[in-house]
């Protein structure tokens, strides 16, 4: 690896004139622990980061290469510093896509009729993630061709008073049930539950309730 | 010794707060980087829905649309939202292409409160589409667009679905979108957007120049110095000058430059005068800028021709009163001279600069009627000049 190009700092410099100063290719051993923390990083190629980071690059001579390939890690801060968001909520979004993809596939996979309507519910002890958790799949399962409704399914206020005194773990089928009941959920509807059952857990689990059957994914 | 203590005491709060203070205007400095950062990147995610749209409208015709919600990254609370709003209304705006014609619905994102068979029910207006329409509120083919932003490490993740607002609510549009970490954020013109490669290509096209060849104009003025130690007072008067050439950059950086121009000077009755120049410039720095001026520092040579009365004052010693009766009765006095340049030239973007120099003419240490600006014993700068330059 020849340096370290710290690009998200580099395309600000329109807005943040004074970071022009600073040298772009450092040594990565030139940063602190906490500031490598701040950083994701992609290796590249030099022919490539001198194509997206012209002028930034300095052309390591021929002689210097000498049959071996030198690469460039070009290093980007994250958009919301690590320390700004409650550790666990970090920890779920920094890999949203990704977590929330294995559990849209997996759904489809085992509902793969193409007229089922899908429904999507999630909950998490922020309300705030709790709707990025369902944005997020909501999304992914309408790019993957599926009928996708915005609608959530609603229970009577005595159901969800009920259901709020229940185990989390429990409380899931006893709802897919009473979705069924109430007519909540029709027949060729599917609704994909994503849900953090413990406040202190970052993995997602999720499950499916059709036709009164609930049944967890993970 | 009490006393020593407690303005010890006091000394160290005050320093403690003066600390604080740093460490807050630092996180403000830093949390201003990431918000324009942010909002850069946001920008291009939507330039990028709105290219993709244009490729492939989600609507066959022009469709009302509310746009229902904007969610941020959770823990970034900048003002995005509004940027974002407003970033997108005039790339909709300039793009009708895209069949997505955004109207108004207050009620469509308020709070509302339906009470119906199913009982009593709060929620956002585009979630009760019927309600709405019971109410006369939403009438004919309406559609909610939401746009989700989520920071996902180093990404920025759009996540984009409309909605049609009828009873059942079918996500009829979905996307995802995420930002390149790999690649600085671009910013593309809102009426004639392109491609984020063909936007980076502009980019990088632009941040190199205008190719290696590019042809100066430059109208400049040179005054030469007046000789103190001649009786009789004479100024000479400023020549100015008209020139064209090429000019030749030797790296993309345009750290080095060379240039070779022709120039004329005409007075009216007094001269007219014929340049050949080169220089040799150098930027002060790595690489040419985009958004700042550039500083050259430059040396070169030049050969000048004068032609009429003017060019008396170049003459070995001192131009006599018979000397301009001759010019005047037919008998056209002539000078030849060579010149050294030094200089430096600001300029913005090879489009407009501004050059200041002296130049040293060795022939005329012989000439009485010019003396000399600069004087550093072994090279004496007898003129100075100031140039307007242009580059197409």
């Amino acid at each position: 690896m020849k340096g370290l190009l710290v690009s998200g700092l580099l395309s600000s410099c329109a807005a943040s004139p004074f970071v022009l100063l600073r040298s772009w290719v450092t040594d990565p051993v030139l940063l602190s622990r906490s500031e490598r923390r701040e950083l994701e990083c992609q290796r590249m190629s030099e022919a490539d980061a001198t194509a997206r980071f012209p002028g930034r690059v300095s052309v390591t001579p021929p002689r210097e290469i000498a049959g071996a390939t030198v690469d460039i890690l070009v290093c980007s801060p994250r958009v919301v510093p690590i320390d700004d968001r409650p550790a666990r909520q970090e920890r779920l979004l920094v890999a949203l896509s990704e977590q929330v993809s294995q559990v849209t596939e997996r759904a489809v996979e085992l509902m793969p009729e193409p007229d089922t309507r899908w429904l999507v519910e999630a909950h998490d002890p922020s309300a705030a993630v709790a709707v990025k958790l369902a944005v997020a799949a909501k999304t992914n399962l309408a790019e993957r061709r599926r009928r996708v409704s915005d609608a959530p399914p609603t229970l009577a206020a005595g159901d969800v008073a009920v259901l709020m005194r229940m185990p989390a773990a429990r409380a899931h089928a006893v709802a897919c049930l009473r979705y069924h009941q109430e007519g909540a959920l029709g027949p060729s509807d599917v609704l994909l539950a994503l849900a953090v059952l413990d406040e202190r857990e970052t993995a997602i689990h999720a499950g499916l309730c059709h036709r009164g059957d609930w049944r967890w994914l993970q | 010794m009490k006393y020593a203590v407690v303005l010890l005491l006091l000394s160290s709060a005050v320093w403690a707060d003066e600390l604080q203070d740093a460490q807050r205007a630092q996180v403000e400095l830093l949390r201003a980087e990431i918000a324009s950062q942010t909002q850069l990147r946001a920008f291009e995610l939507l330039d990028e829905l709105v290219y993709g749209w244009l490729k492939e409208p989600p609507f066959s015709v022009a469709t009302p649309t509310v746009l229902a919600d904007v969610t941020v990254p959770v823990g970034l609370s900048t003002g995005l939202h509004a940027q974002v709003e407003n970033h997108l209304v005039a790339l909709l705006t300039k793009n009708p292409r895209v069949n997505v014609q955004l109207v108004h619905c207050p009620t469509c994102t308020a709070w509302v409160f339906h009470a119906g068979k199913q009982g009593s029910i709060v929620s956002r207006g585009f979630e009760r589409p019927d309600a709405l329409k019971q109410a006369g509120i939403v009438s004919g083919s309406r559609h909610a667009l939401f746009l989700d932003f989520e920071a996902e490490g180093a990404s920025l993740v759009l996540r984009v679905r409309v909605t049609s607002l009828e009873p059942s609510l079918p996500i009829v549009f979905a996307r995802t979108l995420s930002s390149a970490t790999s690649a600085p954020a671009l910013l593309r013109s809102q009426e004639r957007l392109t491609s984020a490669e063909d936007a980076r290509t502009e980019y990088i096209d632009a941040l190199a120049g205008r190719g290696p060849v590019t042809v100066p104009l430059r109208l400049g003025v040179r005054t030469y110095a007046s000789n103190p130690d001649m009786g009789v007072q004479l100024t000479p008067a400023p020549f100015i000058w008209l020139q064209g050439g090429a000019e030749v950059a030797f790296s993309s950086n345009k750290a080095w430059l060379a240039s070779a121009t022709l120039g004329i000077s005409w007075a009216p009755q007094s001269h007219v005068g014929f340049l050949a120049h080169a220089r040799l410039l150098r930027l002060i720095g790595t690489s040419s800028s985009l958004t700042a001026p550039d500083v050259y520092i430059f040396g070169g040579g030049s050969v000048l021709f004068f032609s009429g009365s003017n060019s008396l004052i170049f003459r070995e010693g001192r131009p006599t009163i018979d000397d301009v009766l001759a010019s005047q009765r037919g008998g056209t006095p002539t000078a030849t001279l060579g010149a050294i340049t030094l200089g430096l030239e600001v300029r913005m973007k090879q489009r407009l600069g501004l050059s200041v120099f002296a130049e040293s003419l060795p022939y005329l240490d012989v000439a009485q009627a010019i003396g000399s600006y600069i004087n550093l014993g072994i090279v004496r700068f007898h003129s100075l000049g100031v140039e307007v330059n242009f580059w197409f």
